[in-house]
C-alpha cells in the first residue's frame, strides 16, 4: 500500500505541471489583462502597475519565473486585493468552502443512504417507489432551483432561517440542503442498485435461511458489498461538491473559495487564478486517493496495483 | 480487398442477429410505461422548441426578442399564456427559444463527447497491452481534475461562443464514455466472430468498425441518453454564472438564473423555465434508464 501510495503522489507532480503550464498560457494568451477594468489610470500608471508585478517581461520568463515561486509553495500576490497574497486568500476561504462540502456531504451521505436501503429493502413497493421518485425529483431539479426554491420556502415565507450569508449555525441548513440534495439522489440510487446486486447472492439466501431479519441481513452481510458504488462515486461527488459550491455560494451570499475563483476569473487575477485551480487539482486527487484506499479495504477482490 | 462473398456472409449473419435483438429491446421499452412516457415527452418538446420560429409567428404571435416596456412584467393571461418578464417580451416565446438552444447544447456536446469517448476508448481496448495502459492512466488522471474549473476559465477567457460551449462541455463529459466502451470492446474482442474475423483476414480497422463498433450500439446509445441532461445541467451552470448563452438569445438556464433572481415579485418567471428544463432532464433519464433496461446494459454509473 505504502508503494501505491508513493507512486500515486509522483504521479501527481507531472500532472500538476502540466495543469499549470497548460492554466499559465491560456490565461495569457486570452485576450485582456488584470488591470483592463481601471479606466481612469493613465498608461503611465498602468505601466507601472505592470513593471511592478513583472508584467512586462517576456512572457516565457514570467512563466520561469512563476513556476519558481510555485515549487516554493508561494502562489504570489493578488491584484485584486493588494494587500494579501493569494496564499492568505486560500487560507481564509476555504475553510469556509470544506465547511459547507462537508456539511452538504453528510446531508447526502444521511438523506442517500436511508433512502437506498430503505428502497432495496422494500423492493417494488410503496417505499421503494416513493423514495426513488423522490431522487429523481433530486437530479433534475438544478441547484439553482433549488437554492431559491427554498430560501423563497424557509427565509422568507417561514422565516426559519436568514436567506443569505454565513454566520450562525443555522445559516448553514439552507446552503447544506441545497448543495447536498443532489448528490443526495445519486447515492440513494446507487445505493439501491448496489444493495440489490447484493441482495440477490446466494450467501444471502443462505443467511435468510438461517432465519436472520432484514436489517440484520442489511447490517452484517449486505451492507459492506453493496457500497461499493457509493464509495467509487465520492472521489467525483466531492469534485463536484467542491466545484458546485460556487452557485451555492453566490446564492446564499457565503464567502468561500469558489467566489473567489469566479471573481478571480472574470477580473483575470492571474496568480489567484492559478493559486485556485491547483489548490483544487490537489484538494480532489488526496480525496480521489483515500476514496481509492477505502475501495480496496471494503473489497478484498481488489488489489493496490 | 475483400473477396465478394466473405462481405456477404458478414452482413448477413449480423443482420439477423441485430434484428431481433433491436424487436426485443423494443418490446420491453414498450412495456416500460415510464421509459415510454420519457419518450413521448423528449420527442414532443423538441418538436415545439424545433418549431418555435413557426410558433411564435402564428400561434403565440410575439417574438422572443420583441419588448413591450410600457406593459412591463404581467402574470400569465390570454394574450401571454404563461406571461411576460420585466421587458414585456412573453415568456412562452423566451421558454421555446431557449428550449431551442438548451436541446441543441445537449446534443452536440454530446454528440463531441460521444465521438472524442467512442474512439479513445475503441482504440485502447481494442489495442490492449502497454497503449492501453497509457491511454487508460490518462483517464484516470484527468478523472481527478476539477475539469468544470476548466471549463469557467475556457468561457471567461474565450467569449462566451456557443461552438466552444459546446467543444468545452464535450471535453469534459467524454471520459466515462471512453471508459465503457473499452470494457465493452475488450469483451467483445474475445469472442469467436471477431477470430473469425481476424483468421479470414480482415483489416484490424475494419474488424474495429465493422464487426466491434455495432456491437456497442446499446450501451452507447443508453449512456448517450444519459449524458444529454448531464450535460444540459452544465449548460444551465454555466449559464448561472453568467458565461453561457448571451442575451437577446437565451437558454433555460439563463432564463431560471433571471427567473430566481425575481421570484418574489415575478414567480412564473422561475416557475415556467424550470419545469421545462426539469421535466425534460426527467424525461430524458427515465428515458435513459428504461433503455438500459431494455437492451441490458450494465452501466458503470448506477
Amino acid at each position: 500500500m505504502i508503494r501505491f501510495v508513493a507512486r500515486r503522489f509522483l504521479e501527481t507532480i507531472p500532472v500538476l505541471f502540466i495543469l499549470a503550464t497548460v492554466t499559465f498560457f491560456m490565461m495569457r494568451l486570452a485576450p485582456g489583462g488584470p488591470f483592463d477594468a481601471e479606466k481612469q489610470a493613465s498608461k503611465e500608471v498602468r505601466a507601472r502597475m505592470q513593471a511592478h508585478y513583472g508584467l512586462d517581461k517576456p512572457l516565457f520568463e514570467q512563466y520561469l519565473l512563476q513556476m519558481k515561486h510555485l515549487m516554493q509553495g508561494d502562489l504570489g500576490p493578488s491584484y485584486k486585493y493588494p494587500s494579501r497574497t493569494v496564499n492568505e486568500i486560500i487560507a481564509d476561504a476555504f475553510p469556509v468552502s470544506l465547511e459547507l462540502g462537508g456539511e452538504s456531504l453528510a446531508v447526502a451521505l444521511v438523506l442517500g443512504l436511508l433512502a437506498g436501503m430503505t428502497a432495496s429493502l422494500r423492493q417494488n413497493t410503496f417505499w421503494d417507489h416513493f423514495p426513488m421518485s423522490l431522487a429523481m425529483i433530486g437530479l433534475c431539479v438544478p441547484t439553482f432551483v433549488m437554492g431559491p426554491l427554498l430560501i423563497s420556502a424557509f427565509a422568507l415565507h417561514l422565516d426559519w432561517f436568514n436567506a443569505a450569508g454565513w454566520y450562525f449555525p443555522r445559516d448553514r441548513v439552507l446552503p447544506a440542503l441545497t448543495l447536498g440534495a443532489f448528490y443526495a439522489a445519486y447515492i440513494a440510487r446507487l445505493a439501491r442498485g448496489g444493495l440489490l446486486e447484493v441482495l440477490r447472492q446466494d450467501f444471502v439466501r443462505t443467511a435468510q435461511a438461517k432465519g436472520a431479519g432484514g436489517a440484520r441481513i442489511l447490517f452484517k452481510h449486505a451492507l459492506r458489498g453493496g457500497m461499493l458504488p457509493v464509495v467509487s462515486f465520492l472521489g467525483p461527488a466531492i469534485a463536484g461538491l467542491l466545484t458546485g459550491s460556487f452557485v451555492v455560494e453566490t446564492i446564499f451570499g457565503i464567502p468561500g473559495l469558489g467566489r473567489y475563483f469566479v471573481t478571480a476569473a472574470f477580473n483575470r487575477d492571474y496568480f489567484m487564478i492559478m493559486g485556485s485551480v491547483l489548490f483544487y487539482a490537489v484538494f480532489v486527487i488526496a480525496m480521489n486517493l483515500v476514496v481509492d484506499i477505502v475501495l480496496v479495504w471494503l473489497n478484498p477482490k481488489l488489489r493496490f496495483e | 480487398m475483400m473477396p465478394a462473398p466473405t462481405l456477404q456472409l458478414d452482413e448477413q449473419v449480423d443482420g439477423e442477429k441485430s434484428a431481433s435483438f433491436w424487436r426485443d429491446a423494443w418490446h420491453r421499452l414498450w412495456k416500460n410505461k415510464l421509459a415510454l412516457f420519457g419518450l413521448f415527452v423528449v420527442a414532443a418538446l423538441s418538436l415545439v422548441c424545433l418549431l418555435a420560429p413557426l410558433l411564435c409567428r402564428y400561434v403565440i404571435g410575439f417574438s422572443y426578442e420583441q419588448q413591450n416596456l410600457a406593459l412591463g412584467p404581467v402574470p400569465p393571461n390570454r394574450a401571454h399564456w404563461l406571461g411576460t418578464d420585466p421587458l414585456g417580451r412573453d415568456l412562452l416565446a423566451r421558454v421555446l427559444y431557449g428550449g431551442q438552444i438548451s436541446l441543441m447544447v445537449g446534443l452536440c456536446a454530446t454528440g463531441v463527447s460521444l465521438f472524442i469517448g467512442v474512439i479513445y476508448g475503441a482504440v485502447s481496448g481494442f489495442a490492449g497491452g502497454k497503449v492501453d495502459m497509457v491511454l487508460m492512466r490518462l483517464v484516470d488522471i484527468l478523472y481527478a481534475l476539477p475539469f468544470t474549473i476548466f471549463v469557467i476559465l475556457l468561457m471567461v477567457f474565450f467569449g462566451q461562443y456557443i461552438i466552444l460551449l459546446f467543444v468545452a462541455i464535450g471535453a469534459v463529459q467524454w471520459l466515462t464514455m471512453a471508459r465503457i466502451v473499452r470494457g465493452q470492446v475488450m469483451a467483445i474482442k474475445q469472442q469467436e466472430f471477431i477470430e473469425a474475423a481476424r483468421a479470414l483476414g480482415l483489416r484490424r480497422r475494419r474488424i474495429l468498425f465493422r464487426h466491434i463498433l455495432p456491437n456497442l450500439l446499446g450501451p452507447i446509445i443508453v449512456y448517450a441518453t444519459l449524458t444529454v441532461p448531464e450535460v444540459m445541467l452544465l449548460e444551465a451552470f454555466l449559464s448561472f454564472l453568467g458565461l453561457g448563452v448571451q442575451p437577446p438569445h437565451s437558454s433555460w438556464g439563463v432564463l431560471i438564473k433571471e427567473g430566481a433572481e425575481m421570484m418574489e415579485e415575478y414567480p412564473w418567471l422561475l416557475t415556467y423555465p424550470a419545469v421545462a428544463m426539469a421535466l425534460t432532464l426527467f424525461s430524458l433519464n427515465f428515458l435513459g434508464d428504461g433503455l438500459r433496461d431494455a437492451l441490458d446494459v450494465r452501466g458503470s454509473k448506477d
